[in-house]
């Protein structure tokens, strides 16, 4: 089964460590995120885990077979930020072919660019020029182009940040679905606890760097470990629909 | 990036979207590019044909035909006083062209350019101190002006990127450490002006105005092995380079190495730069406005546009030549003189116009 394993990783930037000894696995068909409050290193864990950031510890991952998985295995779904860019929508979900482009376009890479779109219902978006795109749309090509690749290991940094709550639950489910289909690793740093509790199966709470908890849902999400760690009064319940649901209520320094 | 409308994306390609769209968007590129190609060989032709005396395009023709080793007179003068001139212009805009537009794609600026950013004041630079040294390389005198020009734009050009290095290459602190260069080596370009004799001091203006009376087969040859091999180490790198035009995070998102991919290219561009100036002197708004040109017509797939760039080098650089030999009949104007002339109004209208938005 493919994994993703990360020992004792640890990343320091400037003179500031970020991450200290994280400790986690990941497995193949499963959806896992990565919690916590803001600077608590989310970002930098799936930099690290791209070889973006120099890191100390290990980061391997093995594909069904056993066999060590290059990095072009990788998609990574960087935070959405303003830049201008000229290029078309389906140009920049090409993108995510880049190491399998020559210099002729062929058919099949173009059908999977046009398929990616048109999974998330951007086809009247392809020759728009990505720049003159709201956020939301910009966050869904870059989503496409981080899942035209078909990646063995699939990394999310915030994918529903710009998105209307339509949007975020077909952005989730088509995440989950590729997870299961292809037998992805798929982890997604999300700041809605109650879409993780929904989505994922697996969830890593850090804070100040430091693993706090991990396991499934219902294990991580326990309120009183969520009040500690977010320095907020939370209820954690369940929904009519039985979906675990994570309300803020105030925070803990008001009292 | 100044916000240039993409002349591929008009309302009815965007409301139609779907199959075989990027096809088509491909296949319009292609034949921008070839309309490109053929206005270049047009602006050739007309080059060649101009001069102090005027000779025909259909004996332009005829005297490329015969070759070099024909006897009319009219081949005397193609084959021996314009081809070469003209050819040298064609190649040394290329290569002003495809620098220009690297810049721009590597430090996300449409005003980056040789120029602006003091790679070409560098060459000026190294060139003016190869010229009041007297200093030749082998014996090849020759050799001695290109190889300092392009040393003095590769250590700009190093100086640019390792300041860029301290502040993780932020594109902003990447253009003021240009500006930086840019007045540095302008500085020493005066101190070697001051220091040198009448003779060298008349050697160096006249080549830091930009002129291509001195151009000739060797300055086409070498000029033009530079930019072959800047094409050839660029071509393999149109998708990293587009990746990166689409933002450096998301360059490394996608695996790219954007540091190892900056060095490398502002290395070439260092090449370039130098291959481009060291005979005919700095020319400049060519690297400024080929690279919009093309922007404006291909969008940002490397793949066209940096080619692009390289022809609009060629053709803006002949255009120029010809107005250079027309303006003053009898006399040619340096061709520095012509490029600034034209470049001026068009970085006022980025500036100021309303496609800057």
């Amino acid at each position: 089964m493919t994994s993703l394993s990360i020992e004792n990783l640890s990343v320091t930037v400037g003179r500031k460590p970020v991450l200290k000894k994280v400790d986690a696995t990941f497995h193949g068909g499963e959806f896992s995120a990565i919690l916590g409050p803001n600077g608590a290193g989310k970002t930098t864990l799936l930099k690290a885990m791209m070889g973006i950031l120099p890191y100390k510890g290990s980061v391997l991952s093995r594909g069904k077979d056993g066999q060590v998985l290059s990095l072009k295995s990788f998609s990574y779904l960087c935070q959405l930020n303003k830049f201008s860019s000229q290029l078309t929508a389906i140009e920049m979900v090409l993108l995510g072919l880049v190491h399998q482009l020559s210099w002729n376009i062929t058919s099949e890479q173009e059908q999977k660019a046009e398929t990616a779109l048109k999974d998330l219902g951007l086809t009247h978006l392809a020759a728009r020029q990505f720049s003159q795109l709201s956020g939301g749309q910009q966050q869904l090509v870059l989503l496409a182009q981080a899942l035209v690749s078909e990646p063995e290991v699939l990394l999310l940094d915030e994918p529903t940040s710009a998105l209307d709550l339509k949007h975020q639950v077909q952005v989730l489910d088509l995440a989950r679905k590729h997870t299961r289909t292809n037998n992805t690793i798929t982890i997604a740093v999300l700041h809605d606890l109650s879409l993780a509790a929904r989505y994922c199966e697996y969830l890593l709470l850090l804070d100040d760097g430091v693993v706090q908890h991990s396991g499934k849902p219902d294990d991580v999400l326990d309120s009183e470990k969520l009040s500690r760690i977010y320095q907020v009064h939370v209820d954690v319940g369940c929904c009519s629909h039985g979906h675990t649901h994570v309300t803020p209520v105030r925070p803990l320094d008001t009292e | 990036m100044a916000e240039v409308v993409n002349a591929l994306s008009p309302p009815e390609l965007r409301a139609e979207g779907g199959s075989g769209i990027y096809q088509r968007m491909q296949k319009k590129r292609v034949k921008i590019l070839l309309a490109t190609l053929l206005a270049v060989g047009a602006f050739v032709l007309f080059d060649i044909a101009t001069g102090s005396s005027w000779i025909g395009i259909d004996q332009v023709a005829e005297a490329l035909i015969e070759g070099p080793s024909g006897e009319s007179l009219s081949t005397t003068i193609v084959w021996q006083l314009r081809l070469p001139v003209t050819l040298t212009c064609l190649v040394v805009g290329g290569s002003l062209g495809l620098a220009g537009g690297l810049m721009q794609t590597l430090l996300a600026n449409p005003l980056a350019s040789p120029y602006t950013l003091g790679v070409s004041a560098a060459a000026g630079f190294g060139a003016a101190l190869a010229l009041l040294s007297g200093y030749s390389l082998f014996g090849l005198s020759w050799l001695a002006v290109p190889l300092a020009a392009f040393v003095s734009s590769g250590l700009a050009s190093m100086a640019i990127y390792m300041i860029g290095c301290t502040r993780n290459m932020d594109t902003k602190v990447l253009i003021l450490a240009g500006i930086v260069v840019l007045f540095f080596f302008q500085a020493l370009q005066s101190l070697v002006q001051y220091l040198a004799s009448p003779e060298v001091l008349q050697q160096i203006v006249f080549w830091l105005f930009g002129n291509l009376l001195k151009a000739s087969w060797l300055s086409f040859f070498v000029s033009g092995v530079i930019l072959l091999a800047g094409l050839v180490i660029t071509l393999p790198k149109v998708w990293a380079l587009t990746a990166l035009s689409s933002g450096e995070e998301r360059a490394q998102a996608l695996g790219i190495n954007t540091r190892r991919l900056r060095l490398q290219m502002f290395l070439l561009c260092s090449l370039l730069t130098a291959g481009a100036v060291s005979f005919v002197g700095t020319i400049g708004f060519i690297g400024l406005v080929a690279p919009h040109l093309a922007r404006m017509l291909v969008g940002e797939d490397q793949r066209f546009y940096l080619p692009l760039a390289t022809f609009m080098g060629g053709l803006l650089l002949c255009a120029s030549s010809l107005v250079a030999k027309l303006i003053v009949p009898g006399t040619i104007i340096p061709i520095g003189i012509v490029t600034s002339l034209v470049g001026v109004p068009f970085l006022l209208y980025l500036l100021v116009g309303k496609r800057l938005s």
